[in-house]
């Protein structure tokens, strides 16, 4: 056999790529890691941090799954912090500040450690399907492969902007790719989104005593399964609160001509989920300020990364406003901030597994499909991974259900709807977040990774979960307080309430004006039982829900018979009755359901009114 | 149910035709072309201009069978989005049955009640709530009853319910944002965001639910009772609304036994005025069930007119009911007024009037319309109406002499164009969406001085949705549209 063939070939060492390349070779497959030379693997070339609000529960799901981003958080973690404490548990997510240099390596060191995968250092040029996959690289080298992932991220054909400057590039420090189009002749639609940083300042030119410190979270429960001791690997730093001023606006404003984004350079679509501070200056006159969360990118690194001002401002302006910002008054950039703009696959001709309808063999994962974020990219490098090895075995397809998880949430969006500017994941997308929490990962995901019957260290630990939780659901329902004195007094102590007749533990820690988790945790400790944290808050908050879940599944169901109605996208889209615009992205979507027409943005409610009173 | 996805020819009469009348009008819809009926005119359809007005025999194998005036709408420019054809026939019911079974024979189907408009619907051409007010309106029986449902169906209320949606949506909209966005938008903004977002949903929800306060009852076919103790005279007052006799008047008690009920009109609005069996005390168990009968009438009545003969006891405990107008009668018995003074505990509301003595001829006089509360002493407006004042009505002070029947109806006619002036909403439809909304509002708000999670709050703020898009119509129950359509006329 030939050295240079694979069963699988992943194009890009990014964090899809890596997340792709540690999931396909837990089967005893040969996959190869192709990465450009100049980069190292599963680099952070944006913020320096994993996790925040709903991306968190992706990282827990991962870490369910058996996935690597949670081993390196872990390991690269230099700041935990838990967002939207006050929130009630179903949205709470963790976020870890990392360490990029730790991060990287460690990446290295893991998937180096797996036998049978192989990283390549090479730049890809060509993919063509011949028998099987041939990829040529621009060293001439070629290889071939019967299934291909491609995590290019924002490589291909990629554009920088600084100013009036552009080069072509997928990242400030590294060169271009090809374009899609020319990397692979028969994808269909390509898009151009865009994405920007913010310039990297120097340490010593902080003046950190006049902004927010930020300390470590201790209580943050760390990301892998194995890390439960909750002990943090890293040294931990602060990260520092300070706040854009009506000067900084005025300067950005004054200068919008020469700001790409709004003089024409740039043709890419911007999330508007992850604004640049030049979109918040002109988006929102009325705003006088904005946050900006100062950053360290590593322990050694002598560089911070100020979150909240990505710009694609030419250097000067930028050094000019960043001085306006409480502590920065003296900040010397080390990094300019720039725009890249970018080519993406149009999603809709991926299937749910996100290979190519068209294209079988062909997988598509990360930014290249237009999402932001290093945790929606290792999510679908995941899925991708996963499905192409089984795909090699040929196995039933793994498909993450949407009301059990965020990443079945994010798959299904990408492939079912097109994309109009960058998708991220937030806690609104998932319709049963209530049920999709961080502190149940490990219920909703495990039985999936068991599923695989890959059986590793992690499946131990999910039946043993399983197990504990069994236990627990039990204990909650059997253990009573009797309406005595004795428990009167306790319960004022605790300030429970008042005991009028007997009730479960399960009932106290359902009472809406408690905290379910400090409940609950105080009286097993009470009790003098141990149980694994986790568990703890996950039946804590899973009691607390119960009703509300319950009663929003009842109202699906009644629900899901309109959803399910079936409606012909061919005659809709001929249909006079219905507005042209809506008329246009009918056919383009192609509907099948009225659930999928109605989730098309930009139809109209006297189109569904319309489709649902109508029996087309 | 299969015409909801039909998509036959279908033909109806659109205007009655119970009787012989000059014009009716037949309209056939959803011609997919005129090959089917080509035959029965005596012009080539094809050639007729839309909008435009022709006259044209309908021929059976060359014999005539009418001329008629033929307007040919085409869609999707039409009524329902479809091509109609409109038939102006001599109104002969005869005539107007042999063109429908002419049609029927050549393919065209004749129309399930509603189905014409029910296309209108389908076609995009209405909304429900349009629909619903066009069913208002063809079934209103006062002029006000009909304007409300043509500002329905002029898609008034839709709009309001498009302006719901869009605070929904600002709502929900707000609340992701506390969620997902508080980090960027600040704490502080992004809860009073929510807030506010909230108060103003809320408001518009508790707007809507006061236009649905008054019963459909009262505003569809609006009652007026009347209730008292066997003998106090009600019958006596029926005739004199109904200004003609129909009721029978004796002097013997418990004349009237079961209820009696006749229409009138006042201002273009139709009240049905019902006479119940007088209340007393009985074995006799018809009488018994009669006597239940009156209770209930009186407590779902639009306008409630209790009448009471202040010479007998009230052992009945009936002067303790609520009532929007109080009769007193005989008023010609000496001592009425000192009797009628006793009454002062009488709902305060309620308009006073007298009538008196008994007897089919006598005039209703009215007692001091301007006592609201408080006890009616001898200073006050009431009377005296005794036997030795004089004959004849006694108007109000100003404006001259208004017949005081006509100042009762004019009462019932006010409180009636009050309720219609607070726009009321009418199909029970929609009211119990509002209804259950405005339940569910208060559940969150309640939840958000407790609880005051903003995940389960959002989880309940997500289950209005089905609601707030039911109201647009977007909802597909059967059974909704059945009922709706059923209520027509059949050739709308």
């Amino acid at each position: 056999m030939n050295k240079n063939f694979y069963d699988i070939l992943i194009i890009g060492g990014g964090h899809a790529g890596a997340e792709a390349a540690w999931a396909a070779s837990e089967f005893n497959l040969r996959v190869g890691l192709v990465t450009m030379p100049s980069i190292p693997i599963a680099s952070a070339p944006c913020n320096p941090a994993v996790g925040g609000v709903g991306k968190g529960q992706v990282v827990r799901e991962l870490d369910a799954l058996g996935g690597l981003m949670p081993i390196l958080a872990d390991y690269a973690g230099i700041q935990f912090r838990i967002l939207n404490e006050s929130k009630g548990a179903a949205v709470r997510s963790t976020r870890v500040q990392i360490d990029k240099e730790l991060y990287a390596e460690k990446a290295e060191e893991l998937l180096s450690e797996r036998k049978n995968l192989s990283v390549i250092r090479e730049s890809i040029v060509d993919i063509s399907l011949n028998e099987n996959y041939l990829v040529t690289a621009k060293s001439g080298e070629l290889f071939s492969a019967t299934k291909i992932i491609i995590t290019t991220g924002t490589f291909l054909n990629g554009k920088l902007h600084t100013g009036e400057v552009q080069n072509a590039g997928g990242r400030f420090d590294c060169g271009p790719s090809v374009s899609l189009q020319t990397l692979v002749k028969e994808t269909g639609n390509i898009k151009r989104f865009k994405t920007g940083t913010p310039a990297r300042l120097l340490r010593d030119s902080i003046n950190f005593e006049v902004m927010d410190p930020q300390p470590s979270d201790p209580l943050a429960f760390n990301f892998h399964f194995k890390n439960r001791d909750n002990k943090r690997a890293q040294r931990q730093l602060d990260c520092y609160l300070t706040r854009t001023q009506p000067a900084t606006l005025e300067l950005i404003r004054e200068n919008k001509e020469k700001s790409p984004i709004f003089n024409g350079q740039i043709e890419g679509v911007g999330p508007r989920y992850c604004p640049s501070i030049e979109d918040k200056a002109f988006r929102y006159p009325d705003k006088d300020g904005h946050h900006v969360f100062v950053e360290p990118e590593g322990l050694n690194l002598d560089t911070f990364y100020p979150n909240g001002i990505s710009t694609s401002l030419p250097v000067e302006i930028q050094e000019e406003f960043i001085r306006t910002i409480p502590g920065l008054e003296k900040a010397v950039i080390a990094v300019p901030g720039y725009a890249v703009e970018y080519d993406v696959v149009d999603t809709t001709e991926l299937n749910i597994a996100l290979e190519h309808k068209k294209l079988p063999g062909l997988y598509f994962a990360g930014q290249l499909n237009g999402t932001s974020g290093y945790e929606e990219a290792a999510g679908q490098g995941f899925i991708a991974g996963i499905n192409a090895g089984l795909a090699v075995l040929d196995k039933e397809r793994f498909i993450l259900n949407r009301e059990e998880s965020y990443i079945g949430v994010m798959v299904e969006d990408l492939v079912s709807n097109e994309r109009d500017e960058p998708y991220r994941l937030f806690t609104a997308r998932s319709e049963s977040r209530l049920f999709t929490r961080e502190d149940n990962s490990y219920f909703r995901i495990g039985p999936y990774r068991k599923k695989l019957g890959l059986d590793k260290e992690i499946d131990a630990f999910i039946d043993g979960y399983f197990l504990e939780r069994e236990i627990l659901i039990k204990l909650v329902k059997k253990t009573g307080f009797r309406a005595t004195k004795k428990w009167s007094k306790h319960f004022e102590e605790q300030k429970y309430g008042k005991i009028q007749e007997n009730i479960t533990l399960e009932e106290l820690v359902k009472r809406s004006h408690l905290d379910p988790e400090v409940t609950l945790a105080y009286e097993l400790k009470r009790m003098g039982v141990n149980f694994l944290p986790q568990v703890v808050c996950d039946i804590a908050n899973s009691l607390k829900y119960e009703g509300y879940l319950e009663r929003s599944i009842n109202q699906q169901k009644k629900l899901s018979k309109l959803k399910e109605k079936k409606v012909s996208w061919t005659v809709l889209s001929e249909n006079v009755n219905i507005s042209f615009e809506c008329r246009q992205r009918i056919k383009k979507i192609q509907p099948e359901t009225f659930q999928q027409l109605s989730m098309i943005n930009g139809i109209r409610p006297a189109t569904l009114a319309y489709v649902a009173s109508n029996r087309v | 149910m299969e015409w909801l996805i039909s998509e036959d020819p279908i033909i109806a009469c659109s205007s009655g035709n119970n009787e012989n009348t000059a014009i009716s009008l037949l309209r056939i819809s959803g011609l997919k072309n005129f090959k089917l009926l080509n035959s029965l005119f005596n012009k080539d359809l094809n050639n007729l201009v839309p909008r435009k007005a022709s006259f044209i025999k309908i021929v059976d194998k060359s014999h005539v069978i009418d001329e008629v005036v033929l307007t040919f709408f085409k869609g999707p420019h039409s009524y329902n989005g479809e091509n109609i054809l409109e038939l102006a026939v001599h109104g002969n019911p005869i005539n107007v049955r042999r063109i429908i079974e002419l049609f029927k024979k050549h393919g065209v189907r004749e129309a399930n009640p509603g189905e014409i408009t029910y296309r209108a619907l389908r076609n995009n051409k209405m909304t429900l709530t349009q629909v619903e007010g066009l069913d208002t309106l063809l079934n209103a029986g006062s002029i006000d009853l009909f304007d409300n449902g043509m500002s329905h169906l002029s898609g008034e209320l839709q709009k309001e319910y498009l302006n719901l949606r869009d605070s929904y949506l600002n709502l929900r909209g707000a609340i992701e944002i506390l969620i997902d966005f508080s980090e960027d938008v600040g704490e502080e903004q992004s809860s009073k965001l929510f807030k506010d977002h909230f108060e103003n949903f809320k408001s518009l929800i508790h707007i809507l639910k006061r236009r649905t306060r008054s019963p459909r009852s009262h505003l569809l076919k609006p009652k007026v009772v009347l209730l008292g103790v066997t003998n106090a005279g009600k019958s006596t007052l029926f005739n004199k609304l109904l200004e003609e006799k129909r009721s029978i008047v004796s002097e013997i008690k418990g004349t009237t036994r079961d209820y009696i009920s006749e229409y009138f009109s006042h201002e273009g609005a139709e009240f049905q005025v019902v006479d119940t069996a007088g209340l007393r005390e009985s074995e006799d168990e018809i009488e018994v069930e009669g006597i239940k009968l009156s209770k209930e009438l009186y407590s779902d009545a639009f306008y409630k007119i209790l009448v009471i003969n202040p010479f007998l006891s009230d052992e009945l405990g009936v002067d303790s009911l609520e009532a929007d107008a109080v009769v007193f009668t005989h008023s010609d018995l000496k001592g009425f007024d000192d009797k009628v003074r006793d009454f002062d505990n009488l709902s305060g509301n309620s308009k006073r009037f007298s009538l008196g003595p008994i007897g089919p001829l006598l005039e209703l006089g009215p007692i001091g319309p301007e006592s609201k509360t408080g006890p009616i002493g001898p200073e006050s407006k009431l009377g005296p109406i005794g036997p030795e004042s004089e004959i004849g009505p006694i108007g109000p002070q100003e404006g001259g002499p208004i017949e005081p029947l006509g100042l009762l109806k004019n009462h019932i006619y006010r409180k009636y164009s009050d309720l219609m002036a607070e726009k009321p909403i009418l199909p029970d439809r929609q009211r119990n969406i509002i209804n259950s909304l405005a339940t569910m509002v208060d559940g969150i708000s309640q939840l958000i001085d407790g609880v005051n999670d903003p995940a389960i709050l959002s989880n309940e703020i997500n289950m209005l949705d089905a609601e707030v898009n039911g109201l647009l119509g977007i909802t597909t129950s059967d059974d909704v549209l059945n009922n709706i359509f059923s209520n027509f006329c059949i050739g709308k």
